[in-house]
């Protein structure tokens, strides 16, 4: 699935927003109409109606898209069986954009106010814009509506570290107010977690863009993120929440390199099946992976640094691989932990 | 037997009737008949028994305690019964919270605050059959002395707090016999609300007899817990070098505008009844007492009639002087909830626990440092979720309500901080943002999704006060002496206040605010 999956789930979300936005064009006035008000309760009745409506219609063929690798057009390799899936999906988006323009006209939709949507399964914030450059602007005009509180709960036992380096990233490019909350069912927190970051409470809040809120507590096995608890399902596990601030930081990260994108995700999956959550014998073997990857570059993907080298760092930290770690990985882990974005992760390691 | 009786008058009254209530009379004599002839022979059998009496003088009625002696016998408490004081034989004082007889033996259950254990008398070499009907015979509720041995038991008593242990008992007298009709039964009145085919207790029932209702074992819980939100509260604030003051509860002009204030004669004229000891704590406060809080009975005319609302409670009010930023005050509040949520959870999880297993409830969650957001993402929560609100409007209660089951999902936080409220929902007296107009230095607490304090920083210039009356139209001459107050020098400082059955309530997450009142008062409630 990885992240093919993934950029697809992007397109299809980003398809049926422009629909959106070319429904709002029909409006004089500036009329947002949230596609994902889907997954709200608290609408009134005829909203429901109309978005059960949508529900229906969209459950199919993302289904159908996500088994499929939309970015074809701009591979070398195009099979005629996928141009022909191709053609369905465009058919399918254009009965979608039929079926939503009478459901509209029927129900007559108010203007509804809002900004942040989230696909169910991607994690990226975005909001329906009047902009057709939708992925570059989408976290520039959500920052815009004051302060986006992004909530990571965490196990205190298994701090996800790569996080910590992206909020080091994050904070170059937007105003971040960082706070590390201990949780009531936490009886006995370790010092280093609550103060982490230190002067949370001194600056006022409103006068930042970004707020990351780290809440420790007991969490079923992976880290879960949350921004709208009204629009999404949290999104679980490290490596997806290293993809979503990933994102957030460099939103244009899916558009400007497949190739590499591809390639980073592909580390991604195997710092949190295999180093993660994998056993001894899976461990043993993502280690020697790494290590056999890195006997011929210095790093993961490209010839820099790069958000695999950040996650898989981490991975290995957690898997306890660090100590044994043959003389590639041990040599990558130093370089790593030179960059100056590390301090703060280096700092909770045990 | 009420129930015959009135049968008896309609049948006078309705002749219709008569020959139903004629054949009534005739099975009811026959009943009488057989009791009578029964009772003889109880009796008879009772002289006959009595002559082979082998517990005589080990139970019966005490006479009346008037203090006339002092006796050295030590009375353990209910919950020291442990199986660490196994096969020993000892004394207890308790209430007699049910008792069923069966032969040659009766089973019985003490009960002692929020302790409970099982007792059994059994004909035997010590007790007689006449002490085993005589314990099965004293009234529910009543007091009594029991002696006996602490026997460990193979199968745990699930329905006692002392589930290891029984006493078998050789002694019982009656020390304060309760009558033997009861209004309401302990039992019944400690069984979840959910359960089934069983009595439970109407609330107006309970309050009605409120004396009977606080015994049990839940109540007994949720008066000590709410004991210990008073004694953190203030354990935290003497450790923080507060100063616990008393102001007036009869006052002469209404605090806070006029409406929902009891009015009452005083000597020839008329006094109200404090709404609030805010005057007299910020009065402190320009008496350079710089930190203080208080501890009394607060009371609002307000005739509302719902689950949260009395018209007196007890009040937890605190102000303070800060330095530079109302935050610090803020940052104490919010640190003073933490303690105390902190020790209710460590220190008193008996009686949660206790109390939740009549009333069901989630624990309560919170973080440390507590979590503060501004008005303005509150709103904007509200609106991603589709509540459609102005930026300035003041959260109604079903608002606040999704507010906190957003948070709650968000967070997973019952408890939470608002700051920074519009100006024009506030009192005149909260203090403008320096920034915008718009907004206000004023801040609410929040558990489970309903508002418990309510505070700000308070304007201490009085020019500025007088300008902010006079935005909000209150005539002058009726605060001036407020205005004066802060004529002659006045430290910035910003408080709250807190309702401690409202805290109590949410904390443990019950539906009534009368259940953690006492003696509750509401518009229709005087009494008890």
């Amino acid at each position: 699935m990885g992240s093919a999956a993934s950029s697809c789930r992007n397109h299809v979300s980003d398809a049926v927003r422009s629909l959106c936005q070319d429904h709002n064009c029909k409006h004089s006035n500036e009329q947002k109409v949230d596609i994902r008000h889907i997954e709200v309760g608290q609408l009134g009745k005829e909203k429901e109606k109309v978005e059960e409506g949508w529900e229906f219609v969209i459950a199919d063929p993302s289904g159908d898209i996500s088994q499929t690798d939309v970015e074809t057009d701009n591979s070398a390799n195009q099979v005629a069986a996928l141009e022909q899936r191709q053609d369905a999906i465009l058919r399918r988006l254009n009965e979608l954009k039929g079926t939503l323009d009478q459901l509209t006209g029927k129900y007559q939709m108010p203007p509804v106010q809002s900004s942040s949507t989230c696909s169910t399964t991607q994690p990226i914030v975005r909001s329906t814009t009047t902009s057709p450059a939708v992925s570059s602007v989408h976290i520039k005009s959500v920052l815009g509506k004051g302060i986006v509180d992004i909530v990571i709960h965490a196990d205190p036992n298994q701090p996800p570290l790569s996080l910590f380096v992206l909020y080091e990233i994050m904070k170059s490019k937007y105003q971040v107010l960082a706070t590390s909350y201990i949780h009531s069912s936490v009886i006995n927190a370790d010092k280093k977690l609550t103060t982490v970051f230190p002067n949370a409470t001194a600056s006022r809040r409103s006068q930042n863009q970004l707020a990351l809120s780290f809440i420790w507590k007991k969490v079923n096995t992976d880290p879960e993120l949350v921004v709208n608890p009204g629009h999404q399902i949290p999104i679980k596990g490290e490596a997806n929440i290293a993809r979503y601030l990933n994102r957030v930081i460099d939103p244009d990260f899916d558009n400007r390199d497949i190739v590499t994108a591809t390639q980073v995700d592909e580390w991604l999956d195997i710092a949190q099946l295999q180093l993660i959550h994998g056993n001894s014998k899976e461990r043993a073997a993502a280690v020697r992976n790494l290590n056999a990857r890195l006997g011929r570059n210095d790093w993961l993907v490209g010839s820099s640094l790069s958000l695999a080298d950040i996650v898989t760092w981490s991975a290995v930290h957690h898997a306890q691989q660090a100590d044994s770690a043959p003389a590639n990985v041990k040599k990558w882990l130093k370089a790593c932990a030179k960059n100056a974005n590390f301090k703060l992760a280096e700092s909770l390691l045990p | 037997m009420a129930d015959s009786a009135q049968n008896g008058v309609v049948s006078e009254e309705a002749p219709a009737l008569s020959k139903k209530a004629l054949k009534k009379q005739q099975k009811e004599a026959e009943k009488a008949a057989k009791k009578a002839a029964r009772k003889k022979e109880g009796e008879e059998e009772g002289a006959v028994e009595s002559e082979a009496d082998c517990s005589e003088g080990c139970y019966g009625d005490f006479p009346l305690i008037q203090s006339k002696e002092k006796v050295a016998r030590k009375l353990h408490k209910l919950n020291e019964l442990t199986p660490d004081l196994k096969d020993q034989k000892i004394w207890v004082r308790a209430r007699l919270q049910t008792s069923r007889s069966k032969g040659k033996q009766c089973f019985f259950v003490l009960r002692q605050q929020k302790w409970t254990v099982q007792a059994l008398v059994c004909v035997g070499d010590r007790v007689s059959k006449q002490m085993v009907k005589f314990t099965a015979g004293i009234n529910k509720e009543s007091i009594i002395d029991v002696e006996g041995f602490v026997r460990v038991v193979d199968m745990k008593v699930e329905s006692c707090s002392q589930q290891d242990v029984e006493l078998h008992v050789e002694q019982v007298w009656v020390v304060s016999s309760a009558s033997p009709r009861l209004p309401l039964l302990v039992e019944d009145a400690a069984r979840p609300e959910t359960a089934e085919g069983f009595a439970t207790v109407h609330q107006d029932t309970r309050l009605d007899n409120r004396i009977i209702d606080i015994r049990t074992t839940t109540n007994q819980a949720i008066f000590r817990l709410e004991a210990g939100v008073v004694k953190l509260f203030r354990e935290f604030l003497d450790q923080k070098n507060f100063v616990d003051v008393n102001t007036p509860k009869i006052i002469s002009a209404a605090s806070e505008g006029g409406a929902n204030v009891f009015k009452v004669t005083y000597f020839k004229g008329e006094a109200f009844l404090a709404q609030s000891p805010q005057l007299y704590k910020q009065m402190c406060i320009c008496g350079d007492f710089e930190k203080v809080y208080t501890i009394g009975a607060v009371f609002r005319a307000e005739d509302s009639n719902t689950h949260r609302h009395l018209t007196e409670f007890v009040g937890l009010d605190l102000e303070m002087a800060f330095n530079y930023h109302y935050h610090e005050v803020v940052d104490l509040i919010a640190e003073m909830f933490v303690y105390i949520f902190k020790g209710l959870r460590d220190r008193y999880q008996e009686e949660i626990q206790t109390i939740n297993k009549q009333y069901p409830a989630e624990p309560f969650k919170f973080l440390e440092p507590s979590l503060r957001l501004e008005f303005r993402e509150a709103v904007q929560m509200l609106r991603e979720v589709g509540v459609e609100m102005a930026d300035t409007e003041d959260l109604s209660t079903p608002n606040e309500k999704l507010l906190g089951r957003l948070v709650k999902a968000k967070y997973d936080t019952d408890f939470y901080i608002l700051d920074k409220f519009p100006l024009a929902v506030r009192p005149f007296y909260t203090m403008p943002d320096p920034e915008d107009n718009k907004w206000s230095n004023s801040y609410d607490f929040f558990m489970r999704g309903e508002e418990i304090m309510s505070g700000a920083q308070r304007v201490h210039d009085p020019e500025m006060l007088t300008a902010r009356a006079k935005e909000h139209k209150i005539q002058l001459d009726t605060i001036q002496s407020y205005i004066d107050s802060f004529r002659y020098g006045a430290p910035p400082h910003a408080g709250g206040g807190i309702g401690l059955e409202r805290v109590t309530m949410l904390y443990l997450g019950l539906d009534n605010v009368r259940k953690t009142s006492l003696f509750p008062r509401d518009p229709k409630r005087l009494t008890p």
